[in-house]
């Protein structure tokens, strides 16, 4: 999100705290979210894909919930009116295309009679899906599953991205030779397709709670988190969501919050991360280093702006959206100050290990117990750790750096789990100074065993990786 | 919001926050204003503190450029920019301090610090009178002869022994041409030399400016300059870069235009020592009582077609042999150090501009430059000497 887009959004919170009516702040936050989908999407090369996929994404989270509906459920005037201003929003966003308007909402969209037409057809297979599949919801919803996961290792592999850029490029009669994977910037993603993984297998559960179309489209892609997360629970939001009209939005405490979680935000992410970036570390400046001493310094500066950035951009994420009068989740706890790796893992992006826990590690390890003949206890938490971590991982990116970063940090959990049973006992008999002394070092150890992780997160390839790790360890720099 | 307790405990009402926000107001009110009317010292001391020459090695030349991949920021404050280099730390017992001004071509574009003029001088381990010679490079890529006196004067404070001046004829006639920063961001020093040498300059052009423009939030573009640089410092530690290098056509590969033109004259006229601004040299001579060695330095001489009409894309023949006739009798008639390298250097060592040389090139032209700097060390020189052809 950059400046701008955080100023407009502050403008439209004080109209909205000042001059709105409750009775529709809800359809305000749909509406807002509908266009911010359009606005925040990055420009792209190919042609009219930075209008297509917005539009993709809302037709995808409509059909979301059109699958996922409780069986009972029926659409509401409610839900029709919601899906009108949905596909009204999308067919107003052509008119630049044929009126000499500001392309401040998309660039140049594409013929409105395109759109017209993928929007027919997108309910009308909605419509036969739905109709073929009555009466087998779960099986309908699992290939929806398989379809979101599909889609999602489609745009965060590179060597696909690629091929689908080229053949994106080849039907807008561009150039296929300029492809490239990061031309399928598609807005909130990888955020988006968890949000809708978690009302699938909520529903497949059957805990989701009743959402009406409204609801979810703005669960979905609420537009304070819609860039990076947090990723939130459908019943938790709805609840805040459902309690918007009586809620008091023009009180000084909510705004002295809202704007001081913003305040501190900015000051994180566009003072301190954006400081750091300067000299982090990434495949350039590793190259560029010219001491081992250089190489930990970038190190140190890109595991604290990325925190910084990271975290900045949550603070300023839930100030905007308690302004609105939503409570987001918490996505950090002062991670480097953890004494081990399992505590850094529930201080850090929060909302991501929760859905991973309670989506993956939790249903496997359940399985994985009533397994007949049963496996060894560590050899079932050593599975659920890795897979675990290794779909963080790869939700960054289906690359072999970020599935290594995943490794690593399964392994790391593995061992803390291993050591901790061990030394349960002993660690319980420590007190005093050697007590403190003991969680010093464990929060030194734990801090750099993350910020060494670090380096296969954000450098391209291994051999770049292998060659930072023994620049650090004083091997082939001076 | 766990984490936040410190924030979401306190109770809020709207007299606190209008009391706050209203205190915010007038000390930033205040802050303005006081920074203003101290102004120019309250920015100076902002622009003299640095963690160059401390926390990371000085800048081994200014930097130049807003440029992220050469870890380059446009910096036009004079303190800002002699606190990040490396003249900035303390002069050694034993260091006779030659500092070296000029234009891109002294700066060393397209060369890595470690192959600039300056640099070079300094692995030729020369010494005078039992002191290392060590060189600085104070030059700035931009031609102008008084900003090369602005220069000239801020670096007296760092206790130079000698001053190697590169000049050229557009160092002299390219001033009026375009806006250059260095001299409208420094308007007080500039007037304040023009005043005092009665300069001959349009001092319209570098108007002061106003109590409303010296407060702090007018002045906030200097101010996160100056942080950047500072941060872009451990960046210049980890890396020692300081130019991205980019790829260029040899001068040797450029044909010769027919034009005669030269600076605002479309065709051949007769040159003056005003024209030349002659009167800068006169006032650094003034300024101080350092040996200074004024070099005209070598250009690129093209051959071929139009080489009848033009040395090369910069210069036409009859302005370029007019300039170094009026420079050469200026030296002789004011005593000035000079040393006329203009033809002494092949048109094979020179990369994207009729003055810019390759490392070969600086090499050779060090090699010349220093038996001549010795010569000035001594007091051996104050006749024009001129240099060889290669």
């Amino acid at each position: 999100m950059t400046l701008p887009a955080i100023g407009v959004l502050l403008l439209l919170a004080a109209l909205y705290i000042l001059l709105l009516p409750a009775r529709w702040r809800g359809w305000t936050l749909f509406l807002v979210s509908l266009i911010a989908v359009y606005v925040l999407q990055p420009r792209l090369a190919i042609r009219w894909l930075d209008y297509s996929l917005p539009t993709l994404t809302l037709g995808v989270v409509a059909a979301a919930w059109w699958f996922t509906r409780a069986p009972e459920q029926r659409p509401t005037r409610d839900d029709a009116a919601a899906f009108g201003l949905l596909v009204g929003v999308a067919l107003l966003l052509t008119l630049p295309r044929y009126l000499e308007l500001p392309l401040i909402f998309t660039s140049r969209p594409p013929p409105i009679e395109s759109v017209i037409l993928a929007v027919a057809l997108g309910i009308t297979a909605a419509l036969l899906a739905w109709r073929v599949g009555r009466g087998r919801q779960k099986g309908l919803l699992t290939l929806c599953l398989l379809a979101i996961i599909a889609l999602f290792i489609l745009v965060k592999t590179p060597p696909l991205t690629t091929a689908l850029a080229g053949g994106l490029r080849a039907s807008a009669g561009q150039d296929v030779s300029l492809a490239l994977p990061n031309e399928i910037g598609w807005l909130g993603f990888s955020y988006i397709a968890f949000r809708l993984i978690h009302l699938i297998r909520d529903r497949q559960t059957g805990i989701l709670p009743t959402l009406s179309l409204r609801e979810a489209v703005t669960f979905t892609v609420f537009f304070p988190a819609i860039t990076a997360g947090p990723i939130d629970r459908a019943e938790r939001f709805i609840g805040d969501y459902r309690s918007l009209p009586l809620l008091r939005v023009r009180e000084a405490n909510r705004i002295t919050i809202g704007l001081s979680r913003i305040a501190v935000g900015l000051f994180k992410k566009f003072v301190i991360a954006d400081s750091l970036a300067l000299f982090s570390l990434n495949a350039a400046t590793a190259a560029q280093a010219t001491s081992t001493g250089a190489l930990w310094i970038n190190l140190y500066a890109y595991a604290f702006q990325l925190y910084f950035d990271f975290s900045g951009y949550t603070d300023i994420a839930i100030g905007i959206a308690y302004l609105f009068g939503i409570l987001l989740p918490e996505n950090f706890n002062r991670p480097y100050l953890k004494p081990n790796i399992a505590a850094f893992w529930q201080s850090w992006h929060i909302s991501l290990s929760d859905w991973v826990r309670f989506y993956v590690y939790s249903p496997l390890s359940r399985r994985l117990i009533k397994r007949k003949p049963p496996l060894p206890n560590y050899t079932i938490i050593f599975i659920c750790t890795l897979l675990t971590m290794v779909i963080i991982g790869l939700w960054h990116g289906v690359t072999l750096t970020f599935f290594i970063w995943g490794v690593w940090h399964a392994l790391g959990l593995f061992a803390h789990k291993w050591w901790t049973d061990r030394t349960r006992k002993w660690y319980r008999g420590l007190a005093g100074w050697r007590k403190r002394v003991w969680t010093v070092a464990g929060i030194l150890l734990t801090f750099h065993f993350v910020v060494l992780g670090w380096v296969w997160f954000t450098l391209p390839d291994v051999s770049t990786a292998l060659r930072v790790f023994a620049g650090l360890a004083g091997v082939g720099v001076r | 919001m766990r984490g936040w307790e410190w924030l979401t405990n306190l109770h809020y009402d709207w007299r606190m926050i209008l009391r706050v926000v209203g205190k915010a107001t007038l000390l930033f009110a205040l802050t303005n204003i006081v920074f203003a009317l101290l102004y120019p010292a309250s920015l100076a001391a902002v622009m003299r503190t640095s963690i160059y020459n401390g926390l990371v090695p000085g800048r081994a030349r200014f930097p130049y450029g807003a440029s992220p991949d050469s870890y380059n920021v446009l910096i036009t404050h004079l303190d800002a920019l002699f606190s990040s280099h490396e003249i900035a730390r303390p002069k050694a017992g034993d260091e006779y301090r030659v500092i070296v001004l000029g234009d891109s071509a002294a700066w060393g574009y397209l060369l890595d610090p470690d192959q600039t003029t300056s640099a070079q001088l300094n692995t030729l381990n020369l010494t005078v009178n039992g002191r290392r010679v060590v060189a600085y490079n104070l030059a700035l890529v931009e031609t102008s002869v008084t900003k090369d006196l602005l220069i000239l004067e801020e670096a007296l404070a760092y206790q130079p022994d000698l001053i190697v001046w590169r000049v050229t004829a557009r160092t002299f006639t390219d001033e009026e041409n375009g806006e250059n920063v260095y001299l409208t961001e420094n308007p007080e020093r500039v007037r304040a030399l023009a005043n005092q040498y009665n300069l001959a300059l349009d001092q319209s052009r570098y108007p002061l400016p106003s109590i409303w423009e010296n407060t702090l939030i007018a002045r906030r573009q200097d101010l996160a300059d100056w942080l950047r640089l500072q941060l872009y410092g451990i960046a210049w530690a980890n890396t020692g870069i300081d130019q991205a290098n980019i790829p260029y056509t040899p001068r040797v590969e450029v044909p010769l235009e027919s034009s005669e033109a030269y600076d605002q004259y479309a065709e051949p006229v007769t040159l003056t020592a005003i024209d030349l601004r002659l009167d800068r040299i006169s006032a650094a001579h003034t300024l101080t009582d350092v040996p200074i060695l004024l070099v005209n330095e070598p250009m690129y001489i093209g051959s071929g077609d139009n080489a009848d009409a033009r040395y090369n894309e910069f210069y036409p023949r009859w302005a370029y042999d007019q300039y170094r006739a009026l420079l050469a009798v200026s030296a002789a008639q004011n005593g000035w150090n000079y040393l006329d390298l203009w033809n002494t250097i092949a048109p094979v060592e020179f990369t994207d501009s009729p003055l810019h040389l390759t490392p070969v090139g600086e090499t050779q032209l060090a090699a010349l430059l220093a038996s001549t700097l010795l010569d000035v060390a001594d007091g051996r020189l104050d006749t024009i000497q001129q240099g060889s052809e290669p």
